[in-house]
C-alpha cells in the first residue's frame, strides 16, 4: 500500500480552475493540453486553438507542476 | 506567541473512567488508546500515531 | 570519484516536457547524480571518518597510562564501531533500525552507539579485551551508517523521505543540522609568512615565518612555525595542549636524527653553498646546541625529555629521551611517520626561510584559496571523536580514584566493567556540539574558532537549504578583522568560489558558495608507488647524490615528504607525464592529485619546487584537458601555473593547455539559477542569491512527517517558463518556488512608487502567489510535572463547561478546526488528583489544525503525554509583503488594484502586476528585460526557453531571438503592446512594455510583523511603555526622532510623544525644601473615615502648606530616589 503508484493518476490532478490573470476557464482544457503536450505538439497555435489565446492562460496550462502526483506517492493519512 | 495560561478546576473526585480515542498511524491501522497505554502501533510498532480526522466536531 | 562525464550529458536546454511525461510523478529506480553531488562532501567525508577514519584515530590514540597502587596500568583502545540507530534492545517494535523521518517527527536524535574495544594490561601483561559502550555518537543521514544508505527513490518514499534525499545534514533533537565547511591553511605544505605581530615574541624574533599546518590520516592536526631571528638563527614554534612552546632549530635537527653536525650542515645549506652569512648562521645554530652539552643524538633527546616532561603528562617510569620522542611524535611534523622524513621537511622549510628572509622568495598569501583547504565535516567529526575518546581515558582513571578513595578496589575485569561505566558519555558532548556549534575541547583541534560550527538547515524553500551544503565559511574570528583583505575576492578563486554568491553586509566575502563544478576531496590515495615513479622519472632521492647543483635543482615534495631532487630542465616535462598519468589513470596516480610546478624565474617570486598533493579536503573542479581530450581534476595551486581558456576561439596553440567545461563554470549552484544574468549588473545578481535563499517554495514533500516549528508554502508554484538549462540539470521543478506573472512596466496610480507594485486584485482572488505557514508545537507534559509525579495525560475532565464542542474526549482540538485567540488548546489530566487543565491558543492570528502526532520514546513504551500539534496559517498576498523577480529587483505590495481600474491590452489582458519603470535605469537589470520578453514568447509558442548566461552576445544579442520570436507571433519586437487606462478607457499615449517574469514570494510578511499599539503594557520601574511586538509594545522614540522633531519646533507634539503619551506622573513637592521624596500621605488616626481627604506632608519641613503637585517623568521620581540611595539630594526650585 504505501508508495504505491497510485492508479488514479490523470484524474488525481488538481489543476486550477481559472487562469490567474484573465480568469479563462482553463480546468477543461488539461485533459486536452496534456494530450497534446505529450504527443510532442507544443506550438502556441495548439494551446491557441484549444481556447485560451492569451499569454497568461498559456502560461497556467505550461508552467503547473503537479506536485500532487508527488505527494500521492506519500501514504495518505486516511483511506 | 503561542503563550498559554493554565486554568485549573480542582476537581474532589477522581474520574477513573479514562475516555477513548482512535489514533492513527501511517500503516492504517486504526488504534484505539486508553490513557494509560504505550503509544505504539498495535501492527508495526512505530512510535508516532496520528490523530485520526473525525467528523463530528464544533466546526 | 570519477571525474568523466559527470558534465557531459548536461541537458541541451531547459524543457517543460517532463512535467506532462507519464513517468511524471513516479519514482525512478535510481536517484539523480546531481542532487546528491552537492552534498557528496559532507556524506563522503563522514563515510570515512566512521569506517577508515576511526580505525586510524584508534590507533592514533596512544596507550593511556597511569599508576595505580605501585601497578603500572595501561588501557589501550583497540578497535571502536559505530553502528547504525536502533532502538535499545529490548524494545518491542518489528524493526530495530530508527529512521531519520521519526527523529524529525519525534524530535529526537538520529544516532549510533559507539563501542570501543579496550585492552588493558597490568606492569606491561596483557590482561584482556572488554568490549565496552561509550555513548551515542550522531549519524550523518545517507552516510553508510545510515538505515538510508542507497535506497532508491521509492524506498525512501516508503521511509517518509524525499525521493531526491541528498542527506549530508545530522539530526539534532529533530533539527536538521550542518557541520559548515571552514576555510584552514592547506595541509601539509610550508606557507612563507610576514607577520609583524611576530616581531613581539620575544627578543630578536622578526617578521619572517614558515608555517606549516601538519594534518595526519586520521585529521588530527598541529600547526607549526619556524621564526626567523635577527642573529640568523631558526626558532621552532608549536602548540600543545593550546600552550605555545619554542625550540632553537638545532636542537629539534638533531634529536631527530644520528647524522654528524656536518652532514646536517651540508643538508641545511643546499642549493646556497656560496652564502657566507647562511653557512654561518647555520653553523652558529648547531653550535648553541653543542653548547648546552648535546653532541650526541641521545644527550640531546635526554636534555629535550628532562625539559618538557613537566607538561606531557608522561608517567614517571618514561625515561626523558622517550619523553622526547613523545613531542617529537606529538607535535613535531606530525603528518610524517619517520624521523628522517621529518629531518628533511624542517631542512626544508628552513632553506624557504632564510630565502623569505633574504629577499630570495615572496611571501605567500594565507587568504588566498592557493594556500587553503576545507575543513569537512567528517573530519570535525572525526577529530572530536578522538579528543573525546582519549578524555573518555583520563576519566577512566579518576574514576577509578575516586572509587579507591572510598572502597579497596583490586583490579580485575569485573570491577574494570564497573569502573568503565562511570566514564564519561560521549553522548552529551557530541549532542552539544551539533546543537550549539561550540567546541568544548582541551586541545581546540587546532581551529582559531569555537563557536558557530555548526548550522540549522532551514529548508525554507529547498535553494536555501542546498546553499547550505555548499557554503565555504572563513572562520568566525575574521569577522571581526577590521581589514577588508580577507575578504577580497582574488583572481586565484576562479572556478572554486562564486564570485557573486556571497552575502552582503557583515559577513560579505568570508561566507562563500562552492561553484557548481568544485568539488572536495574525500578519498585518500595510495602513494606509497608515487616516489618510485618519481624517481624512474628522473628525481633523485634526498639521500641520492646529484649531477648537478642543488641551485639549479627543484625539491620534490609529495603530500609534506620531502621525496628528492628534479633537474630544472626536467621538471617540467615530469610534471607534464604526472599529468598525463593523472588523467589517463595510469601508474596509480589518483585523478585528483594535484601537481603545481612552482618555477624559478630569477626574480624574488614563490619559492620554487615541484609540489604534488594527493591529500583530502582540497578544493578540485574539472576542466576540460585539450591534450588528452578529457576531462581533468584541478586543484588551487595548479590552477595559477596554467592557460585555461573559456571560449574555442580564445585557445592558442601551444600556450592553452586547458578549457572550461562551460563558460558559466564560475558561478555557484544558485547563481546558475539566475536567467540571463550576465546582462545584470553585478550587484543585482548578488541580491538575488540572497533574495533566492528568503522565497517561499514548495520545499519538501513531506509536510505531515516533519515537526520543524515553521514551514512555508506556496499553494501553486509554477515551473519558470524561461531558465538557465542547469535549473533542468537540478531538477529544480520538483521545488519551485514561483510564479509566472504577467507584469506590465508602467507607472499608474503612484500607488507603484518606490519599489511598491501594485497586484491585479482579480488575480490575487483566484489565487496568485497564495501560501500558507505551518506551525509546529511540541508538548511535552513530562516537562510539566513538578516533581516525580508522572500522572499528566491528555484528557478532559467529563461535562467541562469551558471545552464543549472544542476539545475531544482525548483533550486535543479536532483536525481541520479553526482556532482563534481564546479558544481551548489542548487539555490534560492528572490522574491521580483528578485535576484538569484546558490550554488556550493563544495567538492573535488565527490558524487551522493541519494533524496531530502522538509521539512515544525510544522503546516504544512512552505513554500518552508527547504530543506535536501542527497549525496551518494562511497567508494569502496582503499589502506589505514582499515579493521579487530573478533579478534582484524586490518590492512591496502597496496596493491590491481591482481589476476594472487596471490598465488593460488590446486583447483585454490585464496585468497581474504593475512594475514601476524607475526600478530599471539605475539598477540596470537588462536581465529582467529579457525575460519578460523571453517569457512573452515561450508563452505564445508554449516553449520554455533557456537563459543560460554567456549564450548571447552582441553579435548575437537576445532581443534580435526574441524580438524576432514576437514578432512571429503577431506581436511588437520590442514586447511592448498599446494599454488602455483602466479608470477612464482613453488609449495610453506610451507604449507599455508588458511580459511575463516569474516572481517569488519572500518569506518577509506583514502579518510578522506588524506592530501596533494604543495603551498597554508598561516597564514596571520607569513606568514606561514596553518594546518589543511580542508583547505588544511600542516603537522606540529614539534621539533622532526627537531631534527631528526638535528641529521642526514642534514642541507640543515632542511634549506629548515623550511625556504625556509615556510616563506622565503627577507627583508631590515639598515647595519650600523643594524635595520629591519628603511628602508623605499624612497618617490618620484611627478615628477618621476612610472616606476622609488625607493630607500631605512634608517629613522634612513637617508643613503640609507647602505641598504642591508638579507632572514629572515617573522615571525622573526613580531617578531622584536612585540619586537618594547615594546620598544625593535633588532639589526641585518650584515657582
Amino acid at each position: 500500500m504505501i508508495g504505491q503508484p497510485i492508479e488514479l493518476a490523470s484524474t488525481a490532478i488538481i489543476i486550477l480552475v481559472r487562469c490567474f490573470t484573465c480568469g479563462t476557464i482553463i480546468c477543461n482544457k488539461w485533459e486536452a493540453c496534456l494530450g497534446l503536450l505529450q504527443a510532442q505538439y507544443i506550438k502556441g497555435a495548439a494551446l491557441d486553438a484549444l481556447g485560451p489565446k492569451c499569454i497568461c492562460s498559456h502560461c497556467m496550462l505550461l508552467a503547473r507542476v503537479h506536485l500532487t502526483e508527488w505527494l500521492l506517492n506519500y501514504a495518505p493519512l486516511e483511506k | 506567541m503561542w503563550g498559554l495560561t493554565v486554568d485549573t478546576q480542582k476537581d474532589a473526585k477522581p474520574s477513573k473512567q479514562q475516555p477513548m480515542t482512535f489514533i492513527y498511524r501511517k500503516c492504517l491501522t486504526e488504534n484505539e488508546i486508553i490513557s494509560r497505554d504505550p503509544i505504539r502501533c498495535r501492527e508495526c510498532q512505530y512510535r508516532i500515531m496520528y490523530r485520526k480526522r473525525t467528523k463530528t466536531g464544533g466546526f | 570519484m570519477d571525474p568523466d562525464g559527470r558534465w557531459r550529458n548536461l541537458p541541451s536546454g531547459p524543457t517543460l516536457k517532463h512535467l506532462t511525461d507519464p513517468l511524471y510523478g513516479i519514482p525512478q529506480e535510481q536517484q539523480k547524480p546531481a542532487l546528491q553531488e552537492l552534498t557528496r562532501a559532507h556524506v563522503e567525508s563522514f563515510n570515512y571518518a566512521v569506517r577508515e577514519g576511526l580505525s586510524h584515530a584508534v590507533q592514533a590514540i596512544p596507550p593511556f597510562e597511569f599508576a595505580f597502587k605501585d601497578e603500572r596500568i595501561s588501557l589501550t583502545i583497540v578497535d571502536a564501531v559505530i553502528s547504525p540507530p536502533t532502538v535499545p534492545k529490548g524494545s518491542i517494535c518489528k524493526d530495530l533500525s530508527i529512521y531519520p523521518a521519526e527523529c524529525r517527527g519525534r524530535r529526537s536524535t538520529y544516532r549510533g552507539k559507539l563501542t570501543a574495544d579496550i585492552s588493558w594490561s597490568v606492569n606491561g601483561i596483557p590482561k584482556g579485551i572488554i568490549k565496552q559502550f561509550l555513548g551515542y555518537v550522531p549519524i550523518m543521514v545517507k552516510s553508510k551508517l545510515c538505515n538510508l544508505y542507497s535506497l532508491p527513490p521509492r524506498a525512501l518514499i516508503e521511509h517518509h523521505e524525499e525521493a531526491e534525499e541528498m542527506g549530508g545534514y545530522f539530526i539534532i533533537n529533530g533539527i536538521e543540522k550542518v557541520i559548515r565547511m571552514l576555510i584552514m591553511p592547506r595541509r601539509n605544505f610550508p606557507i612563507a609568512l610576514t607577520r609583524p605581530k611576530w616581531k613581539t615574541r620575544g627578543p630578536g624574533y622578526t617578521q619572517y615565518g614558515v608555517s606549516m599546518h601538519c594534518v595526519r590520516d586520521e585529521h588530527s592536526a598541529v600547526n607549526m612555525n619556524l621564526h626567523y631571528l635577527e642573529n640568523g638563527t631558526v626558532m621552532l614554534n608549536f602548540i600543545y595542549r593550546k600552550e605555545l612552546f619554542f625550540l632553537p632549530l638545532g636542537f629539534a635537527l638533531k634529536a631527530l636524527v644520528s647524522f654528524s653536525d656536518y652532514q646536517i650542515f651540508q643538508e641545511l645549506i643546499k642549493g646556497k653553498e656560496d652564502d657566507s652569512f647562511f653557512r654561518n648562521s647555520v653553523s652558529q645554530m648547531l653550535r648553541i646546541v653543542t653548547e648546552e652539552g648535546c653532541s650526541t643524538q641521545k644527550q640531546v633527546l635526554n636534555y629535550l625529555g628532562e625539559r618538557f616532561r613537566v607538561k606531557l603528562n608522561l608517567p614517571d617510569w618514561y625515561p626523558d629521551a622517550q619523553a622526547a620522542e613523545f613531542l617529537f611524535n606529538q607535535c613535531i611534523c606530525i603528518h610524517l611517520k619517520s624521523n628522517t622524513e621529518k629531518f628533511y621537511v624542517l631542512c626544508l622549510m628552513t632553506r624557504k626561510l632564510f630565502a623569505l628572509a633574504k629577499g630570495e622568495c615572496m611571501e605567500e598569501n594565507p587568504d588566498s584559496l592557493v594556500n587553503q583547504e576545507v575543513l569537512t565535516p567528517g573530519q570535525l567529526f572525526l577529530m572530536f571523536l578522538k579528543e573525546k575518546m582519549e578524555a573518555w581515558l583520563v576519566s577512566i582513571k579518576i574514576a577509578l580514584d575516586k572509587k579507591a578513595q572510598k572502597t579497596d578496589v583490586s583490579i580485575n575485569t569485573d570491577n574494570l566493567m564497573k569502573i568503565f561505566n562511570l566514564g564519561t558519555d560521549l553522548t552529551k558532548p557530541f549532542e552539544y556540539l551539533l546543537a550549539t556549534g561550540n567546541l568544548r575541547s582541551k586541545t581546540g583541534l587546532g581551529f582559531l574558532q569555537d563557536s558557530g560550527l555548526c548550522v540549522v538547515a532551514d529548508k525554507l524553500n529547498f535553494i536555501r537549504y542546498l546553499s547550505h551544503f555548499r557554503c565555504v565559511h572563513r572562520g568566525a574570528d575574521f569577522a571581526k578583522m577590521r581589514t577588508t583583505t580577507v575578504r577580497r575576492l582574488l583572481p586565484e578563486s576562479w572556478g572554486f568560489l562564486c564570485p557573486v554568491h556571497t552575502p552582503d553586509g557583515e559577513p560579505c566575502g568570508l561566507m562563500n558558495h562552492l561553484t557548481a563544478t568544485c568539488e572536495v576531496v574525500t578519498q585518500f590515495a595510495y602513494t606509497a608507488s608515487v616516489p618510485a615513479l618519481l624517481c624512474s622519472l628522473g628525481v633523485t632521492p634526498v639521500d641520492g647524490a646529484l649531477h648537478r647543483p642543488y641551485s639549479e635543482c627543484y625539491p620534490v615534495l609529495l603530500d609534506g615528504v620531502m621525496v628528492g631532487w628534479v633537474d630544472k630542465e626536467l621538471a617540467p616535462s615530469i610534471a607534464d607525464s604526472l599529468r598525463h598519468f593523472k588523467v589517463l589513470r595510469e601508474k596509480r596516480i589518483p585523478p585528483w592529485m594535484e601537481v603545481a610546478l612552482i618555477p624559478m624565474t630569477g626574480k624574488p617570486s614563490l619559492y620554487p619546487g615541484l609540489f604534488l598533493f594527493t591529500t583530502p579536503c582540497r578544493l578540485v573542479r574539472p576542466v576540460q584537458n585539450l591534450e588528452l581530450g578529457r576531462e581533468e581534476l584541478i586543484g588551487t595551486m595548479e590552477q595559477i601555473f596554467m592557460n585555461i581558456a573559456i571560449f574555442e576561439d580564445e585557445v592558442f596553440a601551444g600556450v592553452t593547455t586547458h578549457q572550461e567545461l562551460f563558460p558559466h563554470s564560475l558561478l555557484s549552484v544558485i547563481a546558475n539559477f539566475i536567467p540571463f544574468s550576465d546582462h545584470n549588473q553585478s550587484p543585482r545578481n548578488m541580491y538575488q542569491c540572497q533574495m533566492g535563499k528568503q522565497t517561499m517554495g514548495f520545499p519538501l514533500l513531506t509536510y505531515r512527517d516533519r515537526s520543524d516549528n515553521k514551514l512555508y508554502r506556496l499553494q501553486t508554484p509554477q515551473s519558470p517558463l524561461v531558465r538557465p538549462y542547469m535549473y533542468d540539470y537540478y531538477d529544480m521543478d520538483n521545488y519551485p518556488i514561483g510564479t509566472n506573472a504577467i507584469v506590465a512596466v508602467i507607472s499608474y496610480t503612484g500607488y507603484d512608487m518606490e519599489d511598491a507594485m501594485i497586484v491585479n486584485k482579480a488575480s490575487w482572488e483566484r489565487g496568485f502567489a497564495h501560501g500558507s505557514v505551518y506551525k509546529s508545537e511540541f508538548i511535552d507534559l513530562s516537562e510539566k510535572i513538578k516533581q516525580g509525579d508522572d500522572s499528566l495525560v491528555f484528557g478532559v475532565k467529563p461535562g467541562d463547561p469551558r471545552i464543549v464542542q472544542k476539545l475531544d474526549n482525548d483533550g486535543l482540538p479536532f483536525i481541520g478546526a479553526q482556532l482563534q485567540y481564546g479558544d481551548p488548546y489542548y487539555s490534560y489530566l492528572n490522574l491521580n488528583t483528578g485535576e484538569s487543565f484546558v490550554m488556550y491558543y493563544k495567538s492573535k492570528e488565527n490558524c487551522i489544525v493541519d494533524n496531530i502526532k502522538v509521539c512515544s520514546n525510544d522503546t516504544g513504551s512512552g505513554k500518552f503525554k508527547c504530543i506535536c500539534i501542527t497549525m496551518r496559517v494562511p497567508r494569502n498576498p496582503t499589502i506589505g509583503d514582499k515579493f521579487a523577480s530573478r533579478h534582484g529587483q524586490k518590492g512591496i505590495l502597496s496596493r491590491l488594484w481591482p481589476a476594472e481600474d487596471m490598465p488593460f491590452t488590446e486583447s483585454g489582458m490585464v496585468p497581474d502586476i504593475l512594475f514601476n519603470p524607475h526600478g530599471f535605469p539605475s539598477r540596470m537589470t537588462i536581465g529582467m528585460l529579457i525575460e519578460s520578453m523571453a517569457g512573452k514568447s515561450a508563452a505564445l509558442h508554449g516553449l520554455c526557453h533557456d537563459a543560460t548566461p554567456f549564450i548571447f552576445s552582441e553579435e548575437n544579442s537576445a532581443l534580435e531571438y526574441f524580438g524576432e520570436m514576437l514578432k512571429a507571433a503577431g506581436y511588437n519586437f520590442y514586447g511592448t503592446e498599446r494599454l488602455y487606462s483602466g479608470i477612464s478607457g482613453v488609449e495610453l499615449e506610451a507604449d507599455i512594455f508588458i511580459g511575463v517574469v516569474y516572481y517569488q514570494r519572500l518569506r518577509h510578511m506583514v502579518s510578522d510583523k506588524f506592530q501596533v499599539r494604543t495603551t498597554g503594557a508598561r516597564d514596571k520601574v520607569t513606568n514606561q511603555p514596553i518594546g518589543g511586538r511580542n508583547v505588544q509594545g511600542g516603537i522606540r522614540f529614539g534621539e533622532m526622532e526627537r531631534d527631528a522633531l526638535l528641529a521642526h519646533g514642534t514642541s507640543f507634539l515632542l511634549h506629548d510623544r515623550l511625556f504625556n503619551c509615556s510616563d506622565r506622573s503627577v507627583a508631590h513637592v515639598c515647595v519650600k525644601c523643594g524635595s520629591l521624596l519628603s511628602p508623605l500621605l499624612e497618617k490618620p488616626p484611627p478615628s477618621w473615615s476612610a472616606m476622609r481627604n488625607r493630607k500631605y506632608n512634608c517629613t522634612l519641613c513637617n508643613r503640609t502648606d507647602t505641598i504642591d503637585t508638579v507632572s514629572v517623568p515617573y522615571v525622573f521620581r526613580y531617578f531622584v530616589a536612585e540619586l537618594a540611595a547615594m546620598n544625593i539630594k535633588v532639589k526641585l526650585d518650584v515657582i
